[in-house]
Protein backbone atom coordinates (compact mmCIF):
# COMPACT_ATOMS: atom_id res chain seq x y z
CA UNK A 1 0.00 0.00 0.00
CA UNK A 2 2.86 2.30 0.03
CA UNK A 3 4.62 2.10 -2.65
CA UNK A 4 1.58 2.91 -4.98
CA UNK A 5 1.19 6.72 -4.09
CA UNK A 6 5.09 7.48 -4.61
CA UNK A 7 4.66 8.24 -8.74
CA UNK A 8 1.16 9.32 -8.56
CA UNK A 9 1.74 12.55 -6.40
CA UNK A 10 3.43 14.59 -7.97
CA UNK A 11 2.27 17.53 -5.57
CA UNK A 12 1.73 19.99 -8.44
CA UNK A 13 -1.22 18.86 -9.26
CA UNK A 14 -3.24 19.38 -6.43
CA UNK A 15 -1.87 23.00 -6.22
CA UNK A 16 -4.87 24.66 -8.06
CA UNK A 17 -7.06 22.14 -6.61
CA UNK A 18 -8.50 24.72 -4.19
CA UNK A 19 -9.33 27.34 -7.07
CA UNK A 20 -10.76 24.74 -8.63
CA UNK A 21 -13.29 23.98 -6.13
CA UNK A 22 -13.72 27.36 -4.62
CA UNK A 23 -15.36 28.13 -8.52
CA UNK A 24 -19.45 27.83 -8.45
CA UNK A 25 -19.75 26.32 -12.06
CA UNK A 26 -23.62 25.69 -11.88
CA UNK A 27 -23.88 29.63 -10.56
CA UNK A 28 -22.10 31.17 -12.81
CA UNK A 29 -23.87 29.64 -15.45
CA UNK A 30 -27.15 30.91 -14.51
CA UNK A 31 -25.27 34.19 -14.78
CA UNK A 32 -24.09 33.65 -17.91
CA UNK A 33 -27.48 31.81 -19.32
CA UNK A 34 -29.31 35.18 -18.07
CA UNK A 35 -27.32 37.15 -20.69
CA UNK A 36 -26.98 34.92 -23.57
CA UNK A 37 -30.94 35.10 -23.46
CA UNK A 38 -31.32 31.74 -25.17
CA UNK A 39 -34.59 31.48 -27.44
CA UNK A 40 -36.73 30.23 -26.17
CA UNK A 41 -38.52 28.51 -29.27
CA UNK A 42 -36.25 27.12 -32.26
CA UNK A 43 -39.07 25.37 -34.24
CA UNK A 44 -42.01 25.78 -36.19
CA UNK A 45 -42.15 29.22 -36.60
CA UNK A 46 -44.33 29.59 -39.43
CA UNK A 47 -47.10 27.66 -37.93
CA UNK A 48 -46.86 29.12 -34.38
CA UNK A 49 -46.28 32.50 -35.30
CA UNK A 50 -49.78 33.32 -34.94
CA UNK A 51 -50.08 31.63 -32.08
CA UNK A 52 -47.26 32.67 -30.08
CA UNK A 53 -47.94 36.06 -30.42
CA UNK A 54 -51.48 35.75 -28.31
CA UNK A 55 -50.01 33.50 -25.95
CA UNK A 56 -47.30 36.16 -25.51
CA UNK A 57 -49.64 38.41 -24.94
CA UNK A 58 -51.62 36.50 -22.33
CA UNK A 59 -48.30 35.73 -20.19
CA UNK A 60 -46.62 38.82 -20.55
CA UNK A 61 -47.07 39.19 -16.86
CA UNK A 62 -46.01 35.77 -16.72
CA UNK A 63 -42.73 35.83 -18.10
CA UNK A 64 -41.86 39.11 -17.44
CA UNK A 65 -41.97 37.63 -14.09
CA UNK A 66 -40.69 34.96 -14.62
CA UNK A 67 -37.13 37.13 -16.42
CA UNK A 68 -36.39 38.63 -13.35
CA UNK A 69 -36.63 36.07 -11.03
CA UNK A 70 -33.29 34.16 -10.86
CA UNK A 71 -33.30 30.71 -13.13
CA UNK A 72 -34.09 27.77 -11.00
CA UNK A 73 -31.11 26.39 -9.04
CA UNK A 74 -29.63 22.95 -9.16
CA UNK A 75 -30.08 21.21 -5.59
CA UNK A 76 -27.60 18.64 -4.57
CA UNK A 77 -28.41 15.71 -2.75
CA UNK A 78 -25.49 14.17 -0.60
CA UNK A 79 -25.83 10.74 1.70
CA UNK A 80 -22.72 9.85 4.32
CA UNK A 81 -23.17 6.89 6.41
CA UNK A 82 -27.25 6.83 5.96
CA UNK A 83 -29.37 6.44 3.49
CA UNK A 84 -31.79 9.20 2.17
CA UNK A 85 -35.17 9.50 0.24
CA UNK A 86 -35.27 12.47 -2.47
CA UNK A 87 -38.31 13.75 -3.44
CA UNK A 88 -38.06 15.33 -7.19
CA UNK A 89 -39.93 18.46 -8.02
CA UNK A 90 -42.21 15.68 -10.55
CA UNK A 91 -43.04 14.00 -7.62
CA UNK A 92 -40.69 10.90 -8.21
CA UNK A 93 -39.01 9.69 -5.79
CA UNK A 94 -35.06 8.71 -5.52
CA UNK A 95 -33.98 6.18 -2.30
CA UNK A 96 -30.32 7.08 -1.80
CA UNK A 97 -27.66 4.67 -0.84
CA UNK A 98 -24.82 5.21 1.26
CA UNK A 99 -22.09 8.10 -0.27
CA UNK A 100 -24.07 8.88 -3.18
CA UNK A 101 -24.48 12.43 -4.72
CA UNK A 102 -27.77 13.15 -6.62
CA UNK A 103 -27.80 16.88 -8.15
CA UNK A 104 -31.14 17.80 -10.47
CA UNK A 105 -32.44 21.18 -10.78
CA UNK A 106 -34.73 22.79 -8.25
CA UNK A 107 -37.60 22.53 -11.36
CA UNK A 108 -37.78 20.56 -14.66
CA UNK A 109 -37.46 21.79 -18.38
CA UNK A 110 -40.28 21.84 -20.21
CA UNK A 111 -38.88 18.82 -22.34
CA UNK A 112 -37.01 16.33 -19.90
CA UNK A 113 -36.08 15.58 -16.41
CA UNK A 114 -32.78 15.04 -16.43
CA UNK A 115 -30.84 14.01 -13.15
CA UNK A 116 -26.73 13.38 -12.20
CA UNK A 117 -26.03 10.36 -10.11
CA UNK A 118 -22.64 9.18 -8.81
CA UNK A 119 -23.29 6.28 -6.03
CA UNK A 120 -26.13 4.37 -5.90
CA UNK A 121 -30.23 5.10 -5.82
CA UNK A 122 -33.35 3.33 -6.23
CA UNK A 123 -35.69 5.20 -8.19
CA UNK A 124 -39.53 5.41 -8.62
CA UNK A 125 -40.70 7.70 -12.07
CA UNK A 126 -43.82 9.18 -11.59
CA UNK A 127 -45.04 8.96 -15.33
CA UNK A 128 -45.08 11.54 -17.96
CA UNK A 129 -44.28 10.67 -21.56
CA UNK A 130 -43.44 14.16 -22.55
CA UNK A 131 -41.07 14.10 -20.30
CA UNK A 132 -38.52 11.75 -20.16
CA UNK A 133 -36.72 11.67 -16.99
CA UNK A 134 -32.70 10.80 -18.23
CA UNK A 135 -30.24 9.63 -15.40
CA UNK A 136 -26.75 10.63 -16.25
CA UNK A 137 -24.44 7.97 -14.29
CA UNK A 138 -21.21 9.32 -13.47
CA UNK A 139 -20.42 10.71 -16.70
CA UNK A 140 -20.39 7.58 -18.36
CA UNK A 141 -23.46 6.33 -19.43
CA UNK A 142 -27.67 7.53 -19.42
CA UNK A 143 -30.54 6.04 -18.39
CA UNK A 144 -33.83 7.13 -19.58
CA UNK A 145 -37.50 6.69 -18.44
CA UNK A 146 -40.55 7.71 -18.94
CA UNK A 147 -42.10 5.75 -15.77
CA UNK A 148 -41.06 2.86 -14.14
CA UNK A 149 -38.76 1.48 -11.07
CA UNK A 150 -35.32 0.88 -11.42
CA UNK A 151 -31.72 0.51 -9.30
CA UNK A 152 -28.66 2.05 -11.05
CA UNK A 153 -24.99 1.11 -9.28
CA UNK A 154 -22.67 3.45 -10.39
CA UNK A 155 -20.10 4.31 -7.39
CA UNK A 156 -16.29 5.51 -8.51
CA UNK A 157 -14.91 2.20 -7.06
CA UNK A 158 -16.79 0.15 -9.30
CA UNK A 159 -15.75 -0.97 -12.53
CA UNK A 160 -19.05 -1.22 -14.51
CA UNK A 161 -22.02 0.79 -14.27
CA UNK A 162 -24.97 -1.84 -12.98
CA UNK A 163 -28.76 -0.89 -13.87
CA UNK A 164 -31.63 -3.58 -12.71
CA UNK A 165 -35.41 -2.76 -13.71
CA UNK A 166 -37.68 -3.31 -11.15
CA UNK A 167 -40.90 -2.42 -13.28
CA UNK A 168 -41.55 -0.60 -16.69
CA UNK A 169 -38.66 -0.57 -18.70
CA UNK A 170 -35.89 1.94 -19.66
CA UNK A 171 -33.00 2.80 -22.59
CA UNK A 172 -29.74 2.17 -21.01
CA UNK A 173 -27.08 4.10 -23.35
CA UNK A 174 -23.13 4.89 -22.70
CA UNK A 175 -22.02 8.25 -23.33
CA UNK A 176 -18.91 6.65 -25.63
CA UNK A 177 -20.70 5.36 -28.40
CA UNK A 178 -24.17 6.57 -29.57
CA UNK A 179 -24.53 3.25 -31.32
CA UNK A 180 -24.85 1.48 -27.83
CA UNK A 181 -28.16 0.98 -26.32
CA UNK A 182 -30.10 -1.51 -24.77
CA UNK A 183 -33.61 -1.52 -23.91
CA UNK A 184 -34.48 -3.18 -20.58
CA UNK A 185 -37.14 -4.61 -19.21
CA UNK A 186 -39.11 -6.01 -15.99
CA UNK A 187 -36.52 -8.03 -14.32
CA UNK A 188 -33.41 -7.25 -16.44
CA UNK A 189 -30.08 -6.46 -15.21
CA UNK A 190 -27.59 -4.69 -17.60
CA UNK A 191 -23.81 -3.67 -16.63
CA UNK A 192 -22.28 -0.66 -19.06
CA UNK A 193 -18.35 -1.36 -19.30
CA UNK A 194 -15.89 0.48 -21.68
CA UNK A 195 -18.51 1.86 -23.61
CA UNK A 196 -20.13 -1.83 -24.27
CA UNK A 197 -23.66 -2.35 -22.04
CA UNK A 198 -23.95 -6.54 -21.66
CA UNK A 199 -27.18 -8.16 -20.61
CA UNK A 200 -26.48 -9.29 -17.17
CA UNK A 201 -28.16 -13.30 -18.01
CA UNK A 202 -26.26 -14.66 -14.14
CA UNK A 203 -28.71 -11.85 -11.96
CA UNK A 204 -27.51 -10.91 -9.24
CA UNK A 205 -29.91 -12.14 -6.20
CA UNK A 206 -28.67 -9.39 -3.91
CA UNK A 207 -28.77 -6.06 -6.41
CA UNK A 208 -31.52 -5.15 -4.14
CA UNK A 209 -30.43 -5.68 -0.84
CA UNK A 210 -29.24 -2.52 0.47
CA UNK A 211 -32.95 -0.86 -0.24
CA UNK A 212 -34.14 -4.55 1.26
CA UNK A 213 -32.32 -5.56 3.51
CA UNK A 214 -32.40 -9.28 2.52
CA UNK A 215 -29.32 -11.13 1.37
CA UNK A 216 -29.65 -14.37 -0.41
CA UNK A 217 -26.55 -16.86 -0.62
CA UNK A 218 -26.82 -19.85 -2.78
CA UNK A 219 -23.92 -22.02 -2.52
CA UNK A 220 -21.92 -18.83 -2.62
CA UNK A 221 -18.05 -18.96 -2.16
CA UNK A 222 -16.65 -17.50 0.90
CA UNK A 223 -15.20 -14.87 -0.75
CA UNK A 224 -18.20 -13.81 -2.71
CA UNK A 225 -20.27 -13.69 1.14
CA UNK A 226 -17.56 -12.35 2.73
CA UNK A 227 -17.49 -9.48 0.22
CA UNK A 228 -21.21 -9.13 0.23
CA UNK A 229 -21.56 -8.15 4.09
CA UNK A 230 -18.63 -6.07 3.60
CA UNK A 231 -20.25 -3.92 1.47
CA UNK A 232 -23.97 -4.02 3.07
CA UNK A 233 -22.54 -3.49 6.52
CA UNK A 234 -19.90 -1.10 5.53
CA UNK A 235 -17.39 -2.79 7.50
CA UNK A 236 -13.99 -4.43 7.09
CA UNK A 237 -13.88 -7.62 7.20
CA UNK A 238 -10.52 -9.54 6.98
CA UNK A 239 -10.42 -13.33 5.84
CA UNK A 240 -7.69 -14.82 7.42
CA UNK A 241 -5.22 -17.41 5.66
CA UNK A 242 -6.40 -20.43 7.80
CA UNK A 243 -10.03 -20.44 6.26
CA UNK A 244 -10.76 -22.81 3.30
CA UNK A 245 -11.40 -20.69 0.48
CA UNK A 246 -13.93 -23.51 -1.21
CA UNK A 247 -16.30 -23.55 1.54
CA UNK A 248 -19.49 -22.31 0.54
CA UNK A 249 -22.89 -21.04 2.40
CA UNK A 250 -26.56 -21.14 1.80
CA UNK A 251 -29.14 -18.73 3.46
CA UNK A 252 -31.37 -16.12 3.52
CA UNK A 253 -30.44 -13.19 5.77
CA UNK A 254 -33.29 -10.77 6.98
CA UNK A 255 -32.46 -7.03 8.18
CA UNK A 256 -30.33 -9.14 11.01
CA UNK A 257 -27.59 -7.78 12.63
CA UNK A 258 -23.82 -8.10 11.42
CA UNK A 259 -23.05 -10.24 14.83
CA UNK A 260 -26.21 -13.07 14.15
CA UNK A 261 -24.97 -13.40 10.48
CA UNK A 262 -21.11 -14.21 11.93
CA UNK A 263 -22.76 -16.37 14.14
CA UNK A 264 -24.75 -18.58 11.74
CA UNK A 265 -21.56 -18.70 9.50
CA UNK A 266 -19.58 -20.08 12.06
CA UNK A 267 -21.80 -22.29 12.93
CA UNK A 268 -22.78 -23.63 9.47
CA UNK A 269 -18.82 -23.51 8.03
CA UNK A 270 -17.17 -24.00 11.11
CA UNK A 271 -14.89 -21.18 11.36
CA UNK A 272 -14.53 -18.61 14.02
CA UNK A 273 -14.76 -14.79 14.19
CA UNK A 274 -13.61 -11.91 16.08
CA UNK A 275 -14.35 -8.42 16.09
CA UNK A 276 -13.84 -4.84 17.29
CA UNK A 277 -15.36 -1.74 16.36
CA UNK A 278 -13.06 -1.37 13.09
CA UNK A 279 -13.19 -4.34 11.66
CA UNK A 280 -14.15 -8.12 11.72
CA UNK A 281 -11.77 -10.94 11.19
CA UNK A 282 -12.40 -14.35 10.32
CA UNK A 283 -9.94 -17.35 10.90
CA UNK A 284 -10.41 -20.83 10.19
CA UNK A 285 -10.79 -23.81 13.04
CA UNK A 286 -7.60 -25.91 13.31
CA UNK B 1 -20.64 20.11 -29.90
CA UNK B 2 -19.48 23.03 -32.27
CA UNK B 3 -22.29 21.96 -34.51
CA UNK B 4 -24.76 22.57 -31.51
CA UNK B 5 -22.85 26.00 -30.81
CA UNK B 6 -22.89 27.52 -33.91
CA UNK B 7 -26.41 26.53 -33.72
CA UNK B 8 -26.83 28.47 -30.61
CA UNK B 9 -28.35 25.53 -28.66
CA UNK B 10 -28.10 26.17 -24.88
CA UNK B 11 -27.73 22.49 -24.27
CA UNK B 12 -23.85 22.49 -26.17
CA UNK B 13 -23.61 25.59 -24.49
CA UNK B 14 -24.52 24.47 -21.38
CA UNK B 15 -22.41 21.32 -22.00
CA UNK B 16 -19.20 23.05 -22.96
CA UNK B 17 -19.30 25.74 -19.92
CA UNK B 18 -19.89 22.67 -17.47
CA UNK B 19 -16.26 21.24 -19.43
CA UNK B 20 -14.17 24.16 -19.65
CA UNK B 21 -15.60 26.93 -17.24
CA UNK B 22 -13.21 26.20 -14.62
CA UNK B 23 -9.89 25.24 -15.81
CA UNK B 24 -10.33 28.14 -18.17
CA UNK B 25 -10.62 30.58 -15.07
CA UNK B 26 -7.70 28.57 -13.03
CA UNK B 27 -5.99 29.04 -16.56
CA UNK B 28 -6.84 32.92 -16.76
CA UNK B 29 -5.72 33.44 -12.96
CA UNK B 30 -1.95 32.62 -14.46
CA UNK B 31 -2.27 35.70 -15.87
CA UNK B 32 -4.48 38.14 -14.10
CA UNK B 33 -3.24 36.47 -10.88
CA UNK B 34 -6.84 36.92 -9.45
CA UNK B 35 -9.85 34.44 -9.67
CA UNK B 36 -12.68 36.94 -9.71
CA UNK B 37 -11.13 38.86 -12.63
CA UNK B 38 -10.37 35.57 -14.39
CA UNK B 39 -14.14 34.41 -13.81
CA UNK B 40 -15.05 37.67 -15.31
CA UNK B 41 -12.93 37.34 -18.01
CA UNK B 42 -13.95 33.78 -18.87
CA UNK B 43 -18.10 34.70 -18.37
CA UNK B 44 -17.46 37.58 -20.81
CA UNK B 45 -15.59 35.07 -23.25
CA UNK B 46 -18.62 32.55 -23.00
CA UNK B 47 -20.84 35.73 -23.82
CA UNK B 48 -19.17 36.80 -26.80
CA UNK B 49 -18.72 33.01 -28.15
CA UNK B 50 -22.34 32.91 -28.13
CA UNK B 51 -22.89 36.17 -29.96
CA UNK B 52 -20.57 35.78 -32.25
CA UNK B 53 -21.06 31.95 -33.28
CA UNK B 54 -22.00 32.70 -36.62
CA UNK B 55 -18.70 33.10 -37.96
CA UNK B 56 -16.94 31.15 -35.51
CA UNK B 57 -13.79 29.69 -37.34
CA UNK B 58 -11.90 27.16 -35.54
CA UNK B 59 -8.83 26.16 -36.82
CA UNK B 60 -6.94 23.91 -34.24
CA UNK B 61 -8.90 21.67 -31.57
CA UNK B 62 -11.83 23.37 -30.05
CA UNK B 63 -9.80 22.75 -26.44
CA UNK B 64 -7.03 25.06 -27.85
CA UNK B 65 -9.47 27.61 -29.93
CA UNK B 66 -10.62 27.94 -26.25
CA UNK B 67 -7.46 28.56 -24.17
CA UNK B 68 -6.10 30.75 -27.20
CA UNK B 69 -8.84 32.72 -26.58
CA UNK B 70 -8.98 33.22 -22.62
CA UNK B 71 -5.40 33.84 -22.97
CA UNK B 72 -5.79 36.49 -25.42
CA UNK B 73 -8.85 38.32 -23.57
CA UNK B 74 -6.12 38.07 -20.15
CA UNK B 75 -3.35 39.29 -21.80
CA UNK B 76 -5.91 42.65 -22.70
CA UNK B 77 -7.05 42.80 -19.42
CA UNK B 78 -3.20 43.38 -18.42
CA UNK B 79 -2.08 45.59 -20.98
CA UNK B 80 -5.42 47.94 -19.84
CA UNK B 81 -4.23 47.35 -16.69
CA UNK B 82 -0.43 48.80 -17.10
CA UNK B 83 -0.57 51.96 -16.40
CA UNK B 84 -0.78 50.60 -12.96
CA UNK B 85 2.56 49.35 -13.52
CA UNK B 86 2.20 46.44 -10.83
CA UNK B 87 1.14 43.85 -13.45
CA UNK B 88 3.88 45.07 -15.75
CA UNK B 89 5.82 41.56 -14.71
CA UNK B 90 2.95 39.22 -15.49
CA UNK B 91 3.74 40.49 -19.56
CA UNK B 92 6.31 38.34 -19.41
CA UNK B 93 3.71 35.22 -19.92
CA UNK B 94 3.02 36.54 -23.75
CA UNK B 95 6.40 35.20 -24.46
CA UNK B 96 5.84 31.38 -23.74
CA UNK B 97 6.63 29.08 -26.87
CA UNK B 98 3.57 27.25 -28.43
CA UNK B 99 5.38 24.21 -26.42
CA UNK B 100 5.31 25.98 -23.29
CA UNK B 101 1.29 27.42 -23.86
CA UNK B 102 0.41 23.43 -24.71
CA UNK B 103 2.08 22.13 -21.89
CA UNK B 104 0.09 24.32 -19.56
CA UNK B 105 -2.52 24.07 -21.11
CA UNK B 106 -2.26 20.08 -21.06
CA UNK B 107 -1.00 20.28 -16.80
CA UNK B 108 -4.31 22.36 -16.49
CA UNK B 109 -6.76 20.03 -17.65
CA UNK B 110 -5.20 16.93 -15.75
CA UNK B 111 -5.69 19.09 -12.59
CA UNK B 112 -9.31 19.87 -13.77
CA UNK B 113 -9.97 16.08 -14.22
CA UNK B 114 -8.51 15.25 -10.90
CA UNK B 115 -10.76 18.25 -9.02
CA UNK B 116 -13.41 15.93 -11.01
CA UNK B 117 -12.64 13.09 -9.34
CA UNK B 118 -11.64 14.21 -6.07
CA UNK B 119 -15.39 16.04 -5.85
CA UNK B 120 -16.88 12.90 -7.07
CA UNK B 121 -15.51 10.80 -3.94
CA UNK B 122 -17.55 9.77 -0.75
CA UNK B 123 -17.10 12.86 1.78
CA UNK B 124 -15.27 11.08 4.21
CA UNK B 125 -12.82 9.67 0.91
CA UNK B 126 -12.17 13.21 -0.18
CA UNK B 127 -11.79 14.75 3.16
CA UNK B 128 -8.84 12.39 3.89
CA UNK B 129 -7.35 12.14 0.55
CA UNK B 130 -7.38 16.13 0.91
CA UNK B 131 -5.66 16.09 3.86
CA UNK B 132 -2.98 13.61 3.03
CA UNK B 133 -2.11 14.51 -0.23
CA UNK B 134 -3.60 18.23 -0.85
CA UNK B 135 -2.01 19.00 2.86
CA UNK B 136 0.76 16.89 3.36
CA UNK B 137 -0.19 15.71 6.53
CA UNK B 138 0.90 12.45 7.69
CA UNK B 139 -1.23 9.23 7.84
CA UNK B 140 -0.78 8.85 11.82
CA UNK B 141 -1.87 13.01 12.38
CA UNK B 142 -5.15 12.15 10.06
CA UNK B 143 -6.17 9.27 11.79
CA UNK B 144 -5.92 10.86 15.28
CA UNK B 145 -7.06 14.32 14.13
CA UNK B 146 -10.69 12.32 13.19
CA UNK B 147 -10.27 9.80 15.72
CA UNK B 148 -10.17 6.76 12.83
CA UNK B 149 -7.46 4.45 12.54
CA UNK B 150 -4.42 4.59 10.51
CA UNK B 151 -5.27 1.01 8.43
CA UNK B 152 -8.79 3.33 7.46
CA UNK B 153 -6.63 5.85 6.34
CA UNK B 154 -4.74 3.76 4.65
CA UNK B 155 -7.55 2.07 2.88
CA UNK B 156 -10.13 5.40 2.16
CA UNK B 157 -6.23 7.03 0.54
CA UNK B 158 -5.51 3.87 -1.36
CA UNK B 159 -9.40 3.92 -2.49
CA UNK B 160 -8.97 7.52 -3.76
CA UNK B 161 -5.65 6.53 -5.57
CA UNK B 162 -7.50 3.81 -7.13
CA UNK B 163 -10.57 6.02 -8.72
CA UNK B 164 -8.05 8.29 -9.77
CA UNK B 165 -5.64 5.77 -11.31
CA UNK B 166 -8.89 4.19 -13.19
CA UNK B 167 -9.76 7.86 -14.84
CA UNK B 168 -6.01 9.11 -15.51
CA UNK B 169 -4.22 5.62 -16.47
CA UNK B 170 -1.05 6.30 -18.02
CA UNK B 171 -1.49 10.15 -17.35
CA UNK B 172 -0.97 10.20 -13.81
CA UNK B 173 2.38 7.84 -14.36
CA UNK B 174 4.37 10.04 -16.49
Amino acid sequence: MKTQPKNITKNQLFTNLDKFQSIDAEQDWSIVKGRIGFNKNRVGITFWRAAAIVVLILSIGFFANQYFQTPPSTMIAMTGENQQTIHLPDGSQVLLNKNTKLTYPEKFKRNNRLVNLTGEGFFEITRDPDKPFIVNVADRGNVEVLGTSFNIRATLLDEAVSVQVVEGSVAFYSHDAAAAQKILKKGDQAELLNGVITMNTDLDRNFLSWKTGVIYFDQDEITTVIDMLSRHYNREIILDNSVDKQLSFTSTIDNQEIESVLEELSLVMGISYSMDDKRILITGNE
Amino acid sequence: MIKGIRAGRESSYARLFDMYYRPLSVFAVKYVNDLDIAKEIVQDFFVHLYENRESLVISTSLQSYLYQSVRNRSLNHIKHQQVQKKHLDHLSHSQETTEELEEIIRVNELEHRIFQIISELPPRCREIFQMSRVNGKPNKEIAKQLGISIRTVETQISNALKALRKTLGEDISS
